[in-house]
C-alpha cells in the first residue's frame, strides 16, 4: 500500500496535523465510519467521513455539486464499505490511492474524437513551489472521464489523444488547480501553488494552536522559507520588514542580540524586549558573559533552519496568556518535526559567501588633516597670545593683512609657519629604534605625510558558511526528526566572529488513537564567538580606534612592526587597534543543552491531558587576554579575565486541553493548567597578570590574582493558566484568558498577580446575507480584544533591604547597601486595546488586514530619580506614571499577476505614537521624559548656523511666548525637537516567478524620527578637538577669509560643544535588505545528481540604504543615537543550495 | 477491554486533576522564596557585629573608590591651585575644572563626586543608626563608631569644600562674609531620609550649621577612639584630633587648633616621626611609612588601573635615587595630565638642599619641556598607591600657622622646624614680619602637601590670590583667581541634584546660573 502525502514541505504537513483532530490514519481498514445525517448534501457526507477516517477525498465539485441524500446512516463500517453506500445510484466510482481515495463520474460519455487525432501519453513531473514530489496528484483530460494520478516521485503519465486544445487540469488537495493546454507535448512539469484558500493558517498561542480565521487577536506567522536561507547567525534579524509594527535594530557583529520592539516602548525600567517562548518553553533571553561590552546572547545558540514557524503574538488575546511577561508581545517559535513518510528524507542546505562594510563614516584624508590640524593650531597660538574678548577681532585683522600686521610680533605667515612646526612635532613619526623621524611634513617632506584610511585598516571582507543537514520523517507511531548545523561568520571588523556546531533530535509518537502519546526533543549546540566590544569607547576596539586616530597616524613602523608610540596620548598611546585584533584574545563560548520529554493521555476524543519537562542548561565561558607588550596589558604583565558562568532552568507544565464541536454549531476549544519555572544563575571569574609568556594564558601561569568575583540569582514563577475559544457556526468567535502569576521577585504580599483577556471575532463573510458578496470577496472578519499584562523587574530581589557584600579594605570585605527596599514594589501593568479587520478579495488574491492599538502602561517601574544626597541617584519603584503607546497597522498581500508569470507583492505599515503621561518631574538628558512628549524626544538647543562675524554657533532665543526671537551665540532654551525612534516603519516584499526561476527583493523603510550625531559632537565634527580624525563636512569652515558656512571656527583644544540641533539629522531611510534569485533545477537535472529536488540560489543582504546621514545606518540603533562606538552593519553576499534526497 | 479502558480513564482522570490540584494548592510557596546570593539582608547586617565591622570596611570602600580619595578630590585641588596645569586633549579629564569653566550644565566632575560622597555618608549613617542595639564586643563596637562618626565628619568636611564657602566667606562676621556665601551642604543624619528622600524636604544647611555638625562629629569620635590600638589604614584618635585641628585652621580659631593640634603631637609623637633626610627618596612613598598617621590603603585587587590618580597625572618613572635613569620615564601608560607649574618646580627646587626637588620627574610627552611630580609610587604597579589623608607634618605646619597667627613665634618656629629641618637640612624662618613668616609656614604647607588635596584650599581659607602661568588649558581667563570673584572656585551643585530636588533649586552656588535657565555651553 502505497502512502501519500509524502514530500509536502514540512511546514504544510505540520499544519494539517496541527489542524486535524485525528492526525493521520492510513489504509482505510483502521478507520471505522458511522453516521446518520438527514437531508445533507454528498459534499457533507464526503467530509465527515473525512474527518471520521482522516482519508482526503479528491474530486471535481462541480461532478458532485448538485448531490445530495435525503437521508444516509453508516454504523462501524470500513471506508470503502461507507462510500459503497453513499455512492450507490450515482455515477461516481471511486479509486483507493492510499490515505487518498479519487472520486470521479464513472461511464459517460466519451469525448468525440478529432479527425487528426492521435494517440500519445503524456508525462511528467508534478511538484510543488518547493520541488517537493506530489504524490497522489490528479491528473485530468478536461472534458472527458479520463485521468490518473501521480505516482512515486510526483511522475504521472496519461494516455490522450492530441486534438487542438486538448487541455490538462492538475489537482491536489490545498493547492490551486493547474491547467494546461497540452500543445502536442508529450513532457509536461508542473508547479503547483497553495490555494490561499484551502491552506489553513494556525496561530501558535503556545498553549494550544488557533486556526487564523477563527483568531481573535493579532498575530503573524512566520514560516521557515523567510528565514532558512537567509545569512544572519540568528532569525532576529529575518523578521525585519516582514511583519507590521515590529521594530528590529541591531549592530553588525556576528551573534550579537538584536533589540526588538513589538508596539512600541512600555517600560522605562524593566525590560522591552518581547518575550521569547521556543517550542512551548520561555527562552531566557538575558545576556550570559556578565559583561554588557562583551555579551553572550543564549539566541545565538539557537540553529535558524530548524524553525518551522514564528508567531509574532501582539495584543492582549494571546500575550495575555504570558501573564506578568507578556507587555512587551510574544515571539512563539516552533521547531520543525519529523512527519510520516515513505522513505527518510535529507535535506541540505549548504551557503556561502562574503560581506563587506556597508558604509562607512567620511572622513578628511591626510593632507586635509594636516592642514586643518595646523589651521587650528594657528587660531589657538594667536588665542593663547590675545586675550579672550580680543582674539576675534585680532584674528580678523591678521587674516585682512596677512603680511603686515603682527599679534606677539608675528604676522600671519609666521604664525602659521609656527602652527606647522607644531604638527611636525605633534604627528612625527616613531622610529623601530625608539626615536622619531624629523620630517617636515610641509615642506621637503611633503610627500611623506601619511594616509591611512583607518576604516579599511580594520574592515576586511568576510566570509560566511553554512551546511546544514536535516534527516526526518516517520510511521503513523513515531517521527523523528534529526538535524546538524555548522555555522561560521567572520565580521567585517577584524578578530570577530561567530561559528556554531548544533544538534536537534525529536521523536515523538502522537497517534491520536493511543491512549498515551509522548516525545522528546533534544538540542545541543555549542557556540565559539570573538570580537571586539559591541559598544563602549573602550581603545581596544577597532571601530572606535578607527574614528578617533587620524589619518596621519601610521599603523606600523618602517621595519613592519605595530607602532605602539601614537601621538598625544591617543588611545593611550599604545592601543593599537591592529595589534588588538591580533594578540589580544576575546573569546566568549557558549554551550546550549536543551531536552524536553511529555507525555499526553488522550483521555476523550476531545479531552487531553497533557504533562511535560524540560531542563535548560547554559554554560558561558568568558575569555579576555591582554598581551603584556602593549595596551590593557602593558606594564602588568599581560592580563587574563576567565570567566564561567551557568544557567539551569526546570519548567514542568501540566495542562488540560478540551476540544469539542457540537453538531458544526458550537465549538468550544479551551486550557486549563500549571506551570512552574525555577531558574538559577552561577558564575565564577578570575582576573590575573603576570604571565611568562602571552603564548599560554592560563589561570595556573599567572603571577597575582588581582581580582575574582562569584555568585548568583535566581528566580521561581508558578502560574495558573487558562483559556477558553468559543465559536458559534462559524460565524462569532469568542475567547477569553486567565492567568495568574507568582513570582519570587516581590514580598510574600505582593506575590500574585492576575492577567486576563476577553476577545471576540465576527466572520461577516459567512452570514447568509453576505452571499452576494461572496462572489469577489472570500473573507470578512471582524475583531477586537482587550486585557491586561505586565512586566516583571529586571531586579531579583528588590523588594528586601539588600546589602552587597562585595565591597574591601584591607584584605577584608565590606558591606555597602546597595539596593533601596521597595516591599511594595509590583509588576507593570499593560492594558492593550485592539481592533482589527480582514479582508481577502478574488479567491484571496488580495489581502488586507488593518489593525489599531492602544496600550497604556501603568504601575510603571521608574528609577525615580532622587536627591543624591540619599546616596541613590534614583530609587526603583512602581510610579503612578506610564507610557502610552498607540498605532494603525497596515497588512497587505496581493498576487499582481498571476499567470505564468507571478508578481506576487506584500507590504506592510505601521504608526506608532509613544507618549508619557503621570511623570511627576521631567528626567532630562539629550532626550527628556516630559509628560505628553513623546519616548525618545530630542530636547536640544535649536542651532541657528553659524555668525559670520565671529564664527561661533547661533542659536535660537525665543520670547516669552516662545516664538523665535533672534538669534544668540549663547544657548539659552532648549527645546523638545522631533523623537529619536520611527514614527512609521515598515516593509515590502516582491516577488516574481518564472518557471523555475524566483526572484524576491524585500526593502525596509521608517521615518518622522531624526538621529543625534552623538560620534560627530564627541569626536569628528568638533570644532578643533585637535587631535581625533575629522569628518570631511569640517572642511567648509568658518575663517575670517570664509565667513558663510556651516561650521565653526577650528581652535586646537576646544572641548565638545553642547548638544544641539546641529547635530540631528532626518532618519528617514529606505533600505535594500535582501534581494535574492532562485533557481530550481528541473527535474531531469536534479535526478542526475541523486536528488529529488534541488535548488540554487544567490542573494544580497543589507545591500544599499537612502538616507539624509549618508555614512550612517540608521537600523543600527533603536533610540536615535548614532555613537562611535557601534560595530558597523555589513553587507553580506552569498550563493547556496538546497538540496533534498 | 472496555471496561478496563473506561476504569483506566476514570483513575487518570482523577489523578491528574488530583495533581492539579496538589501542584496548585502547594503551589511551590517555598519555591518562590528566593534569596539573594551575594547579597546580605538587613537580619544579619544591621544586627550583628560582623555586618557592623563590614559597614565599616563599606565606609572605606567607598572612600577610596576614585570618584571620591582614590582620584577625584586630589585631581579637582591640584587642577584648581597653583601647583600644575592640565594638558590639552589629555583625555579630557579635569580639563574643565582646570580652565575654571564648570557651569551649571556641565559641572566637571561635580555629579559624580557629589554621589560618591553621599554614598559613603550613607553607609556610616547605616552603621551609627544601628550600632547602639548590637550585642557584642563593647571595645570593638566602641571603635567602629568612632570611626564611622569621624568618617562621616571627614566626608562632610570634603563636601564643604568642593561645594561651599570655607569660613572666611561662609560664616557671619568673618571677613569676607556675603550672605550669598552662606550655604553648608544638605545633612542627611537619619536612615529614613536616605531611604525615602522624595518623601523629605532636603535642603542646604548653612555653613555655620555644617561647621558645627562636623566639629560635633569629630568630637564624639575622638572620644570613642580615645584608647584604641591604632589599625593600619583605620583612622584612629590622632588622625581625627588632626583633622578637628584642621576645621579649626580653616575656621580660623587658632586657640582651638592650638589646644587640639598639641594633645594629637602628644599622642602622635610616640609613634610617628619624620623621615631623615637621607632616607627621604627612598621612603617618603612607601605605605604606612613612619610620617603617615592615616592613609586609605589600596591593594592590586582594588583595580583602579586606569582610573587612578597615578595614572592620571604622570606615567611610570625610574625610582632609583643616584642612578642616571632616575626620573625618567620607565613605560608610557598613564595620561601624563598634570604639568608642574614654574612656581611649584622653583618653590621645591629652592633651596638645593630641599630633598622634596626629588620629586619632580619627566613627565614624558614629547617635545615638551613638562615635569611631573612623583608624590605617589605605584608598587608592584604604577596605579596601586595608599591616598595619605593625614601625616605628621600637618599637624606641625597647622600648629606652627596657628602660634604665628597667635605671634608666639617660639612655639610657631619650633613646629615650623619640625617639618623643615628634615627636609631641609636647616631651619629658621627666613622673614621677620608675621606676614612673612606666615608666607613661610604656607610655602612649607604647599612644597609639602603638593598633590595631597590641601594647596588650593589653603588659599581658598586665607582668601589668597592664586596665581597661575598661561600654559595648556590655563588660558589667559584664569590666570589669576581671586576668591569670592571667581564663580569656579566652587563646584555648582549638580544639574541632575538639582533636577530631581526642587527644594534645592534656589540655593545654587553664587554666580552658577539658577535652574531651569541654562547658561552658555
Amino acid at each position: 500500500m502505497r502512502r501519500a502525502g509524502i514530500g509536502i514541505k514540512a511546514l504544510y504537513l505540520s499544519l494539517l496535523v496541527i489542524l486535524s483532530t485525528k492526525g493521520w490514519a492510513f489504509g482505510e481498514q483502521e478507520s471505522r465510519i458511522t453516521l446518520e445525517m438527514r437531508n445533507v448534501s454528498l459534499k457533507e457526507v464526503l467530509l465527515e467521513i473525512e474527518k471520521q477516517s482522516g482519508i482526503i477525498f479528491i474530486y471535481n465539485a462541480q461532478e458532485i455539486e448538485n448531490l445530495s441524500l435525503p437521508s444516509i446512516a453508516i454504523k462501524d463500517k470500513s471506508v470503502t464499505e461507507s462510500l459503497d453506500i453513499v455512492l450507490k445510484g450515482s455515477k461516481l466510482g471511486y479509486r483507493v490511492d492510499g490515505r487518498v481515495i479519487h472520486i470521479a463520474l464513472t461511464g459517460g460519455a466519451k469525448p468525440k474524437k478529432e479527425a487528426v487525432a492521435t494517440k500519445a501519453t503524456v508525462s511528467g513531473f508534478i511538484h510543488d513551489s518547493n520541488g517537493d514530489p506530489l504524490y497522489g496528484a490528479t491528473i485530468r483530460e478536461e472534458g472527458s472521464n479520463n485521468f490518473a494520478v501521480a505516482g512515486d516521485n510526483g511522475e504521472y503519465s496519461i494516455a490522450v489523444e492530441f486534438r487542438p486544445g486538448l487541455t490538462l487540469s492538475f489537482t491536489f488537495i490545498g493547492m490551486k488547480t493547474e491547467y494546461v493546454e497540452v500543445n502536442g507535448r508529450e513532457k509536461i512539469d508542473v508547479r503547483m501553488d497553495f490555494d490561499q484558500r484551502l491552506l489553513k493558517e494556525v496561530v501558535v498561542t503556545g498553549y494550544g494552536n488557533i486556526t487564523k480565521e477563527a483568531y481573535t487577536g493579532s498575530a503573524s506567522t512566520i514560516g521557515s522559507e523567510k528565514l532558512e536561507t537567509r545569512p544572519v547567525s540568528t532569525f532576529t534579524d529575518a523578521l525585519k520588514g516582514i511583519s507590521p509594527g515590529v521594530v528590529i535594530t541591531g549592530v553588525g557583529q556576528p551573534g550579537e542580540a538584536q533589540t526588538v520592539r513589538l508596539r512600541g516602548t512600555s517600560s522605562m525600567n524593566a525590560s522591552n524586549q518581547p518575550l521569547y517562548v521556543i517550542d512551548g518553553v520561555v527562552w531566557e533571553q538575558e545576556n550570559i558573559s556578565g559583561s554588557a561590552g562583551y555579551p553572550s546572547d543564549p539566541m545565538n545558540t539557537l540553529n535558524p533552519s530548524d524553525i518551522a514557524s514564528i508567531t509574532l503574538l501582539r495584543d492582549a488575546a494571546s500575550a495575555s496568556l504570558y501573564g506578568s511577561r507578556g507587555a512587551n508581545g510574544v515571539i512563539v517559535i516552533t521547531t520543525k518535526q519529523g512527519m510520516p513518510s515513505e522513505k527518510v528524507n535529507y535535506n541540505f542546505n549548504l551557503q556561502t559567501g562574503v560581506a563587506s562594510i556597508l558604509s562607512k563614516p567620511d572622513f578628511v584624508n591626510g593632507r586635509e588633516f594636516a592642514n586643518l590640524w595646523a589651521e587650528g593650531e594657528m587660531h589657538a597660538l594667536i588665542k593663547g597670545a590675545t586675550s579672550e574678548n580680543d582674539f576675534i577681532p585680532e584674528l580678523k585683522k591678521i587674516y585682512a593683512d596677512k603680511q603686515n600686521y603682527l599679534i606677539a610680533g608675528k604676522n600671519y605667515n609666521e604664525w602659521y609657519k609656527q602652527a606647522q612646526l607644531n604638527f611636525n612635532q605633534y604627528y612625527k613619526i616613531p622610529k623601530p629604534d625608539g626615536t622619531f623621524h624629523n620630517y617636515d611634513f610641509f615642506g621637503i617632506d611633503y610627500d611623506r605625510l601619511p594616509n591611512i584610511d583607518w576604516f579599511d585598516q580594520v574592515t576586511r571582507l568576510a566570509p560566511f558558511e553554512k551546511y546544514s543537514l536535516a534527516i526526518y520523517g516517520g510511521t503513523p507511531q513515531i517521527r523523528y526528526y534529526l538535524s546538524t548545523e555548522y555555522f561560521n561568520q567572520e565580521g567585517i571588523i577584524i578578530n570577530s566572529k561567530l561559528n556554531r556546531y548544533a544538534v536537534r533530535f525529536k521523536l515523538s509518537s502522537d497517534n491520536p488513537k493511543s491512549f498515551l502519546n509522548w516525545g522528546t526533543n533534544l538540542y545541543v549546540a555549542t557556540t565559539k564567538q570573538s570580537g571586539p566590544r559591541k559598544d563602549g569607547q573602550a581603545y581596544n576596539m577597532p571601530q572606535y580606534a578607527a574614528v578617533e586616530l587620524p589619518p596621519v597616524v601610521p599603523p606600523y613602523l618602517d621595519d613592519g612592526n605595530y607602532n605602539f608610540r601614537f601621538p598625544n596620548n591617543l588611545l593611550n598611546t599604545n592601543h593599537n587597534p591592529m595589534a588588538s585584533a591580533e594578540l589580544n584574545l576575546n573569546g566568549r563560548s557558549l554551550l546550549n543543552i536543551t531536552a524536553s520529554a511529555y507525555g499526553q493521555l488522550n483521555l476523550r476524543e476531545w479531552l487531553k491531558f497533557k504533562s511535560s519537562v524540560t531542563l535548560y542548561y547554559l554554560y558561558a565561558q568568558r575569555k579576555e587576554y591582554f598581551d603584556k607588550d602593549f595596551g590593557t596589558g602593558y606594564a602588568s604583565g599581560g592580563n587574563l579575565l576567565e570567566r564561567d558562568a551557568n544557567r539551569q532552568k526546570f519548567v514542568n507544565s501540566n495542562m488540560l486541553f478540551i476540544d469539542k464541536n457540537f453538531n458544526d454549531i458550537h465549538t468550544i476549544n479551551a486550557a486549563v493548567g500549571t506551570e512552574f519555572e525555577d531558574f538559577t544563575n552561577i558564575d565564577h571569574e578570575f582576573n590575573l597578570k603576570g604571565f611568562l609568556s602571552d603564548d599560554l594564558p592560563y589561570v595556573s601561569l599567572g603571577s597575582e590574582v588581582t581580582g575574582w568575583a562569584g555568585g548568583g540569582y535566581g528566580f521561581a514563577l508558578f502560574s495558573l493558566i487558562s483559556r477558553f475559544d468559543y465559536s458559534y457556526r462559524y460565524k462569532y468567535y469568542l475567547s477569553g484568558s486567565f492567568r495568574r502569576d507568582k513570582s519570587s521577585r516581590f514580598a510574600p504580599s505582593q506575590r500574585a498577580g492576575n492577567f486576563w483577556s476577553i476577545s471576540g471575532a465576527w466572520r461577516l463573510i459567512n452570514e447568509p446575507w453576505m452571499k452576494g458578496a461572496r462572489k469577489v470577496m472570500n473573507d470578512f472578519k471582524v475583531k477586537t480584544s482587550y486585557g491586561i499584562n505586565g512586566t516583571l523587574p529586571l531586579a531579583y530581589y528588590s523588594w528586601r533591604s539588600i546589602y552587597a557584600g562585595t565591597a574591601s579594605y584591607m584584605s577584608e570585605r565590606g558591606i555597602y547597601s546597595s539596593l533601596r527596599p521597595e516591599e511594595s514594589l509590583t509588576w507593570e501593568k499593560n492594558r492593550v486595546f485592539n481592533i482589527g479587520l480582514d479582508l481577502a478579495f478574488d479567491d484571496s488574491r488580495y489581502k488586507l488586514t488593518v489593525e489599531y492599538f492602544y496600550r497604556k502602561t501603568s504601575d510603571l517601574l521608574q528609577n525615580f530619580p532622587v536627591s543624591r544626597t540619599s546616596g541613590y541617584s534614583s530609587i526603583l519603584m512602581n510610579t503612578s506614571a506610564g507610557i502610552e503607546n498607540s498605532g494603525l497597522e497596515f497588512d497587505l498581500s496581493a498576487r499582481l499577476i498571476d499567470k505564468k508569470v507571478k508578481l506576487d507583492l506584500s507590504y506592510n505599515l505601521a504608526t506608532l505614537k509613544s507618549r508619557y503621561y503621570g511623570l511627576e518631574i521631567d528626567d532630562i538628558s539629550t532626550q527628556i521624559m516630559r509628560n505628553g512628549e513623546k519616548v525618545a524626544a530630542w530636547y536640544l538647543f535649536e542651532w541657528a548656523g553659524i555668525d559670520p562675524e565671529s564664527g561661533r554657533n547661533l542659536y535660537y532665543t525665543y520670547d516669552q511666548d516662545g516664538n523665535r526671537s533672534g538669534t544668540s551665540t549663547a544657548a539659552s532654551q532648549r527645546l523638545v525637537v522631533g523623537t529619536g525612534i520611527p514614527l512609521f516603519t515598515g516593509g515590502a516584499t516582491l516577488s516574481l516567478t518564472y518557471k523555475n526561476w524566483d526572484f524576491s527583493t524585500l526593502f525596509t523603510y521608517a521615518g518622522g524620527h531624526h538621529i543625534f550625531d552623538r560620534m560627530g559632537q564627541s569626536l569628528t565634527r568638533r570644532n578643533g578637538g585637535g587631535q581625533y580624525t575629522v569628518a570631511s563636512s569640517q572642511l567648509d569652515r568658518w575663517t575670517p577669509d570664509n565667513i558663510y558656512t556651516n561650521n565653526v571656527l577650528r581652535v586646537n583644544g576646544n572641548l565638545a560643544e553642547g548638544v544641539s540641533t546641529k547635530y540631528l539629522s532626518k532618519g528617514d531611510y529606505l533600505k535594500l535588505k535582501n534581494i535574492k534569485l532562485q533557481y530550481l533545477l528541473p527535474r531531469k537535472a536534479a535526478k542526475s545528481i541523486g536528488a529529488a529536488r534541488a535548488s540554487l540560489f544567490v542573494q544580497a543582504d543589507n545591500l544599499w540604504i537612502l538616507t539624509e546621514m549618508k555614512d550612517y545606518d540608521p537600523e543600527m540603533q533603536l533610540m536615535g543615537y548614532r555613537f562611535s562606538d557601534r560595530y558597523p552593519t555589513a553587507t553580506t553576499y552569498t550563493i547556496g543550495a538546497q538540496i533534498r534526497f | 477491554m472496555r471496561i478496563f479502558n473506561r476504569t483506566l480513564n476514570r483513575v487518570v482522570l482523577l489523578s491528574v486533576v488530583g495533581v492539579l490540584l496538589l501542584a496548585t494548592t502547594l503551589s511551590c510557596d517555598k519555591a518562590l522564596d528566593k534569596k539573594p546570593y551575594v547579597y546580605f539582608g538587613d537580619d544579619f547586617v544591621e544586627n550583628s557585629e560582623e555586618g557592623m565591622k563590614g559597614l565599616l570596611n563599606g565606609i572605606y570602600a567607598k572612600m577610596k573608590h576614585y570618584e571620591y580619595y582614590g582620584r577625584n578630590l586630589y585631581a579637582y585641588e591640584a587642577a584648581k591651585g597653583p601647583d600644575f596645569f592640565v594638558r590639552l586633549n589629555s583625555g579630557s579629564r579635569f580639563e574643565r575644572e582646570c580652565r575654571y569653566t564648570e557651569s551649571s550644565i556641565d559641572g566637571g566632575y561635580s555629579t559624580v563626586t557629589w554621589l560618591k560622597i553621599y554614598e559613603t555618608i550613607r553607609t556610616a549613617t547605616i552603621l551609627l543608626e544601628n550600632i547602639d542595639h548590637i550585642e557584642g564586643d563593647a571595645y570593638t563596637l566602641r571603635v567602629i563608631k568612632g570611626e564611622a562618626l569621624a568618617l562621616r565628619a571627614l566626608a562632610y568636611f570634603d563636601l564643604m569644600r568642593l561645594f561651599a564657602y570655607p569660613p572666611l566667606f561662609s560664616i557671619e562676621g568673618n571677613a569676607k562674609y556675603q550672605d550669598k556665601f552662606k550655604w553648608g551642604v544638605p545633612i542627611i543624619d537619619d536612615v529614613e531620609t536616605g531611604t525615602n528622600p522624595h518623601k523629605h524636604i532636603i535642603r542646604r544647611e548653612s555653613a555655620q550649621t555644617t561647621y558645627q555638625y562636623i566639629e560635633d562629629g569629630l568630637t564624639s569620635a575622638m572620644a570613642l577612639l580615645d584608647g584604641a590600638t591604632r589599625r593600619e589604614g583605620h583612622i584612629d584618635y590622632v588622625a581625627a584630633a588632626a583633622l578637628l585641628s584642621r576645621l579649626y585652621l580653616y575656621q580660623g580659631r587658632w586657640d582651638d587648633v592650638i589646644e587640639v593640634g598639641e594633645e594629637a603631637v602628644l599622642r602622635a609623637e610616640s609613634k610617628y616621626f619624620m623621615i631623615t633626610h637621607d632616607n627621604y627618596a627612598t621612603s617618603y612613598y612607601k605605605p604606612f611609612n613612619s610620617e603617615n598617621i592615616w592613609e586609605i590603603a589600596y591593594g592590586v585587587t582594588d583595580n583602579t588601573g586606569g582610573n587612578s590618580l597615578n595614572s592620571l597625572v604622570r606615567k611610570p618613572t625610574y625610582n632609583n635615587p643616584g642612578t642616571p635613569e632616575d626620573g625618567t620615564i620607565s613605560a608610557t601608560n598613564g595620561y601624563a595630565a598634570y604639568g608642574l607649574s614654574n612656581s611649584a618646580i622653583n618653590l621645591l627646587n629652592s633651596p638645593a638642599a630641599d630633598v622634596r626637588g626629588y620629586l619632580i620627574c619627566d613627565l614624558g610627552v614629547d617635545g615638551k619641556d613638562y615635569y611631573g611630580l612623583r608624590k605617589y609610587v605605584g608598587e608592584p604597579y604604577h596605579f596601586v598607591h595608599n591616598i595619605p589623608v593625614v601625616r605628621l607634618p600637618e599637624l606641625y605646619l597647622t600648629l606652627a600657622e596657628a602660634y604665628a597667627e597667635n605671634e608666639d613665634w617660639p612655639n610657631a618656629e619650633l613646629f615650623y622646624n619640625k617639618v623643615r629641618v628634615p627636609r631641609v637640612g636647616t631651619g629658621g624662618f627666613s622673614e621677620s614680619t608675621k606676614a612673612g613668616r606666615i608666607t613661610n609656614i604656607l610655602d612649607e604647607r604647599r612644597r609639602e602637601f603638593m598633590l595631597e588635596g590641601h594647596n588650593f584650599w589653603d588659599y581658598f581659607r586665607r582668601g589668597r590670590v592664586v596665581n597661575r602661568e598661561a600654559k595648556e588649558n590655563i588660558y589667559s581667563t584664569s590666570i589669576t583667581i581671586v576668591f569670592g570673584d571667581k564663580v569656579q572656585t566652587v563646584y555648582p551643585i549638580p544639574l541632575v541634584e538639582m533636577e530631581a530636588n526642587k527644594d534645592i533649586r534656589d540655593q545654587q552656588n553664587p554666580g552658577y546660573s539658577a535652574f531651569e535657565t541654562p547658561d552658555d555651553l
